[in-house]
């Protein structure tokens, strides 16, 4: 029973795509890590995705092969925005969903993570194929969107009425947050210009122990819909104060609790960061405290290294994606026994 | 948060087929982390000097110039991806293509992407010198 440690290749989307260094660059740069396994966005570095010829998946597998990480989950989209004028069916959705299900076992994966939001009503249409191919099925549980979502919600009551070894979570680490990310500050100071009182006012929150999500009302009818109070929007100057109000929703500091609560459901994590400082933590999250508890409720699986920092460049101003993945698996493995006597 | 992404620096140019200046060309990146059909991106927007040039100028290519599309046709796209690793080039159909000296051109490319209510989007406005 332990804590294993992997990189997620959205980290690297950067280094892969402006950086130009291809499949086998990322993948070593994350083995170079000492990590022990990689998580895939089939999407984003699979030529053709569902519809990829024989010979991208051979050549996609051979790297994969070659890095010697371990597989541990590809991540998934539902394309339901697909076409301008109207959402996808149900049936339609199952149909792409099936596809990167086979795509994601000729890559040799058993875990596939759709994004938050899924509607769970793919689950039992899709569960017959997912257990031929033993593909196992777990949505995002990604901050602004945890457990208290409608839609997650209804996944977690499917989840639990279907009751099957190959449907559960995957918890995003950005659910754990006590501090809103600095990066993320900066970057809507300096390059949007949102005013220090609204910062400071965001910063207040976490600082008094919950976050903005749960601060903030929100519509009766529109989960998503946050209301703020005029002490607030007194200091809306322009549309970017309220943006960045809206943004900080997106981090929560939601109770450990939940992974009592969910443990037996849970298939793998995203050990999402923003900034790794030079004291060698991460910024908002306490990786020390989510670990100890991950030893104390006994978790035996993977926690991917997930980047989201490169978001809050500014511009012009380089990305130490790389870098920064590297200090965070160094980090993860300084409190990999956190907790443990 | 993306518009590090769009108009790739220096990729502007006039278009000249069979000795004629049919418009002007630019290429960028995807605003996004992954790539998505065709149908997905929202929309393609290009202003010179200030001026929106009409959407049915606009033609893209996400191949390298194998296929031509307008912005309307793209709508139905479905199968064939615009990749994440790949630059596309956007083109504006204006015979004689931009004239000599300096302009201001503004690219904003957006994609509808299936778990956030509002399309992403990125844009970069940049100062070109036409020789």
């Amino acid at each position: 029973m332990a804590i294993k440690t992997g990189v997620s290749l959205y980290s690297l989307q950067d280094a892969y795509g402006r950086g130009g260094l291809g499949v086998d660059g990322v993948l070593d740069a994350v083995a170079a890590t000492g990590t022990q396994g990689v998580e895939i966005l089939s999407d984003q570095m699979v030529r053709g995705a569902a519809r990829a010829t024989d010979e991208t998946i051979d050549a996609f597998n051979a790297s994969l092969d070659r890095s010697g990480l371990t597989r541990v989950a590809n991540d998934i989209f539902i394309n339901s925005s697909l076409y301008k004028n109207r959402w996808l069916t149900l049936e339609e959705q199952c149909e792409l969903l099936a596809a990167d299900l086979r795509l994601t076992h000729r890559l040799g994966f058993h875990l596939v993570r759709v994004v938050s939001q899924t509607d769970p009503g793919v689950i039992r249409r899709v569960l017959p194929l997912a257990e031929k191919l033993d593909v196992a099925l777990a949505v995002e549980v990604h901050a602004g969107m945890s457990f208290d979502h409608p839609l997650t919600a209804a996944w977690i009551e499917e989840m639990k009425t279907v009751k099957h070894p190959l449907v559960g979570l995957v918890v995003d680490f950005g659910i754990y947050c006590q501090r809103h990310p600095r990066v993320s500050t900066r970057y809507f100071q300096q390059a949007l210009g949102v005013n220090d009182d609204v910062v400071a006012y965001i910063d207040d929150i976490f600082a008094s122990g919950t976050d903005p999500r749960q601060f903030f009302p929100r519509h009766p009818d529109n989960p998503d819909d946050y209301m703020f109070p005029e002490e607030l929007t007194r200091h809306f100057k322009h549309f970017q104060d309220r943006f960045y109000c809206m943004m900080s929703t997106g981090y929560e500091n939601t109770s450990l609790d939940t992974l009592d609560e969910f443990a037996p459901y849970i298939k793998s994590f995203h050990g999402k960061f923003w900034e790794v400082t030079d004291e060698g933590e991460e910024y908002s999250i306490d990786y020390g405290r989510v670990f100890e508890r991950l030893n104390r409720i006994g978790w035996d699986g993977f926690v991917c290294s997930e980047y989201e920092g490169q978001r809050f460049a500014l511009p012009g101003e380089p990305i130490h994606d790389i870098e920064q993945v590297a200090k965070h698996q160094a980090m993860m493995r300084a409190h990999l026994n956190d907790g443990l006597n | 948060m993306f518009d590090g992404y769009i108009f790739t620096e220096g990729s502007l140019s006039n278009v000249e087929v069979d000795g004629k200046v049919i418009g002007y060309e630019m290429r960028t990146r995807i605003p996004y982390y992954r790539g998505i059909p065709l149908s997905m991106v929202h929309d393609v927007e290009v202003e010179v000097d200030g001026t929106a040039v009409p959407r049915e100028d606009i033609r893209f290519t996400a191949d390298g110039g194998e296929h031509w599309w307008t912005l309307a046709e793209m709508e139905t796209v479905t199968t064939f991806r615009w990749e994440y690793e790949d630059e596309a080039t956007v083109r504006v159909l204006a015979p004689g293509g931009l004239a000599p000296g300096d302009h201001e051109v503004l690219l904003r490319v957006s994609a509808r992407v299936a778990y956030i209510p509002v399309p992403f989007s990125g844009e970069m406005r940049r100062r070109v010198t036409i020789g």
